[in-house]
């Protein structure tokens, strides 16, 4: 029992930034009899801010627990920095999965000092940044929270991670107007570092649209297009009107 | 009578609702047909395999009446504490019908599916004792006075009244989950959980011991058994109407109960204290899920008046010291069974499920998250049972002289440890193999034959035990062939445990893509069309 962090946990970050933090080639998934993903693939390169947009049951959250190691593709290849996504990689990154919920018995405060404990690569300085920055209390119990509360500390969780991969599952789902402006903003903070890579599926596209540089559209558990979103600003298009044309 | 039971006309609606929750598990068409006959013969066979030498098959049909009481009661339960984080609860809570209505629905629709099961495990404890009756020359040992015929007569209106009584019992925890009415938690668990004591009892009567099994009896406490259903239905529809579902309507997915003001930002979960990292972090958080149950008051208040029991008994039991060992050895059924039934609830409740994500994001390889949860619930389990026993000898050492005599003799003491033992390396066994639920998960074939068998797990301590601890062997000296056996048991359990922690951390995740809002999602594509 004496050290339990997957020994790539500390990866230097400057030396990871020269491949593509996610890549997926083919990527197939079954679950049951139902065809969830179908062939996907993509390159996310490090450093970058990549939105993965599609509609309901577009097979979003599925690519992403693979992408965290929940589970392997059926065929087909997930990486993260080109090694195999898997349960060993979780080091490298922080997940912030759709409708996720903490343990509600325990107060915030509780929680982030069990976290600082649980995550090798925890941050104290960012942790305390933001809390001031996503208001959150930490004497309140997690159970006692609104959805918006409990949203911003799950999101403090991710963030406070030194990870170089950042995936967000719907991070704006159920969050108010208000929250979900400093749950943006907190983003852009964490993106002046410029050295992580983040992903972030919602449904929101107008609260994010500035801040993405490429996008992932997917529908149906199919590939339907990788762009960058300067490509598409020069073309005249913005992430909004390249999503209705895919999806109206 | 009539008006108690009687359902409004717009009320079938809403019976024909909740029945098609259940209407997929019917037997009603072939492959259904087979999933009920293979899973009725691995019943019959795992019970001709458990059940042989000592059961009468009076003794089986108690076995199945109690069978039929706890799937009734953890039937209701179960539903009881699913519906808070069911998706269509608040839909449900606008249907334009009374409260009662809502929880008669329920009732009705959980009491026919639970017919359906009542009516196989009556017909397995007739094919079970057919067929030891047919192997056997001398049939008065097994069966007594009664036919088998009059026996199987006899228990049918028993099994028809449990049915409604264990549902009503279990769905009665609808209205348990806030305010005062969590006392009533306490005699739900008592009512839950006793009946697998039983069984220790039931497994060792000869059939002259136990007239009270009889098929003239078992008429009697069916009738008894009618009686407490319609009590039960009572309490349950006051409980369930009156507190259950405003708690209902005003409950968040996923919090913890009402929270507000200093309670709200009180919590004594995780302490003080420096945390630690690594694997050490994971136990806290593991641990601190106990830490906040032991710190609520009425839990508290409950432990301490069972220490007072625990230390009244063995004073009162100095004077009895073999009674007292064979009391000790029927509860130390329930520590057995605690442990698997919390690590069931941790990965496959509702609520549970969603938190899984989180938890299996956490940087560690899985059987670790797997193992600190083990370590934390037999922490757990360990420091109340340690404390309850401590108390007892306390009381069982002030009792006087008598008692402490008793077991100084011929190396006496001895059987204490082994029967402490054995029940632990049971109880560690049992509770390693909760994890093997998410196996199930990988097809609805293994999940409807492990079913059946999931529920007899629960009694397998109880069975093991008439084995490694047979009553011949309380307040004796323990001989060496039997501390061999459990040297041999110690090591069998050392090999299985990180066994059944490697094979749950291979397919924990399954639980992930399980919740009833995905499950439901999936076979929405396969749905067959209602039938008016």
């Amino acid at each position: 029992m004496a050290d339990m962090r997957y020994p790539d946990f500390n990866i230097p970050i400057v030396a990871a930034t020269k491949a593509p933090a996610i890549r997926c080639v083919d990527v197939t998934l079954r679950v049951k009899k139902k065809l969830v993903l179908d062939g996907v693939s993509f390159e996310i390169p490090a450093g970058s801010l990549a939105g993965l947009l599609g509609p309901n049951g577009a097979g979003k959250s599925s690519l992403m627990r693979i992408l965290t190691g929940m589970f392997p593709p059926d065929s087909g290849r997930a990486e993260l920095f080109c090694a195999p996504a898997g349960p060993e990689r979780l080091g490298v990154l922080s997940f912030l999965p759709d409708r996720g919920q903490l343990p509600p018995y325990l107060g915030a405060g509780e929680w982030l000092r069990l976290a600082a404990g649980l995550y090798p690569d925890w941050s104290e300085a960012r942790m305390e940044e933001l809390i001031v920055k996503l208001d959150v209390d930490r004497g309140q119990r997690i159970g006692s929270m609104s959805r918006g509360q409990e949203a911003r500390l799950q999101l403090l969780t991710c963030l406070s991670r030194q990870a170089p991969i950042i995936i967000l599952d719907e991070p704006f789902a159920g969050v108010d107007m208000v929250s979900r402006e400093s749950i943006a903003q907190a983003v852009v903070g964490e993106l002046a570092d410029g050295e992580r890579t983040f992903l972030i599926a919602t449904h929101d596209i107008r609260e994010m649209e500035n801040l993405f540089d490429r996008i992932v559209l997917i529908g149906e558990g199919r590939m339907l297009g990788c762009h960058d979103v300067e490509a598409l600003r020069a073309g005249g298009r913005s992430v909004e009107s390249c999503y209705r044309d895919v999806f109206a | 009578m009539r008006g108690l039971f009687r359902l409004e006309p717009a009320d079938a609606a809403l019976l024909k609702l909740e029945w098609r929750a259940y209407r997929s598990m019917l037997p009603r068409d072939e492959a259904s047909l087979t999933y009920w006959g293979l899973a009725l013969t691995v019943l019959l066979v795992a019970s001709l395999l458990l059940f042989g030498d000592g059961f009468s098959a009076q003794s089986i049909f108690a076995l199945g009446a109690l069978f039929v009481f706890l799937i009734g009661v953890y039937t209701g339960g179960g539903k009881a504490m699913t519906v808070w984080e069911n998706g269509f609860r608040e839909w449900w809570l606008g249907l334009p019908v009374s409260r009662s209505s809502l929880v008669k629905a329920k009732l009705f629709a959980a009491c026919g599916i639970q017919y359906v099961a009542a009516a196989g495990i009556w017909l397995v404890c007739i094919g079970h004792d057919a067929v030891r009756l047919a192997g056997q020359e001398e049939t008065g040992t097994m069966l007594g006075s009664d036919g088998l015929a009059s026996l199987a007569l006899a228990h049918a209106p028993l099994y028809a009244a449990l049915v409604p009584l264990g549902t009503f019992a279990g769905y009665s925890l609808l209205g348990m989950y806030y305010g005062w009415r969590r006392w009533l938690l306490v005699p739900w668990i008592v009512v839950s959980i006793s009946p697998f004591g039983l069984f220790g009892i039931l497994s060792n009567l000869e059939t002259d011991q136990a007239p009270y099994l009889g098929a003239g009896r078992i008429v009697q406490y069916a009738v008894v058994g009618v009686l407490l259903a319609v009590l039960a239905y009572r309490a349950c529809l006051w409980l369930a109407c009156r507190y259950g579902i405003p708690d209902l309507a005003r409950h968040r997915p996923g919090s913890f109960g009402f929270v507000y003001g200093q309670r709200a930002r009180k919590s004594a979960a995780v302490g003080n204290g420096r945390i630690g990292t690594g694997f050490a972090s994971l136990y806290v958080l593991e641990r601190s899920r106990y830490a906040y149950w032991s710190s609520i008051r009425p839990v508290r208040l409950v432990y301490g008046g069972l220490l007072l029991l625990a230390g009244v008994g063995g004073y009162f039991g100095a004077r009895d010291p073999l009674g007292l060992l064979g009391g000790l050895r029927a509860m130390l059924v329930i520590p057995c069974i605690v442990p698997m039934l919390a690590i069931t609830i941790q990965i496959s409740h509702e609520a549970n499920k969603r938190r899984l994500e989180w938890w299996l994001g956490l940087p560690y390889p899985r059987h670790l998250l797997l193992l600190a949860r083990y370590i934390a619930v037999w922490a757990f389990v360990l420091r109340t049972a340690g404390g309850l026993l401590a108390m007892l000898a306390a009381g069982f050492a002030l009792g006087g002289r008598e008692g402490l005599d008793y077991f100084s003799h011929d190396g006496r003491i001895g059987s204490i440890f082994y029967v402490l033992t054995a029940y632990f390396l049971c109880g560690l066994f049992v509770s390693a193999l909760a994890f093997l639920q998410a196996c199930t998960l990988r097809s609805s074939m293994i999940g409807w034959l492990f079913m059946p068998l999931w529920f007899a797990i629960y009694f397998l301590p109880g069975t093991l035990m008439r084995w490694i601890v047979p009553e011949s062997l309380m307040g004796a000296t323990v001989g060496a062939y039997y501390w061999a056996g459990l040297a041999a048991g110690a090591a069998l359990v050392l090999a299985a445990v990180p066994l059944a922690i490697r094979i749950g951390a291979k397919w924990i995740h399954l639980f992930v893509f399980n919740t009833t809002e995905d499950r439901w999602r999936r076979r929405g594509e396969q749905t067959f069309k209602f039938r008016s």
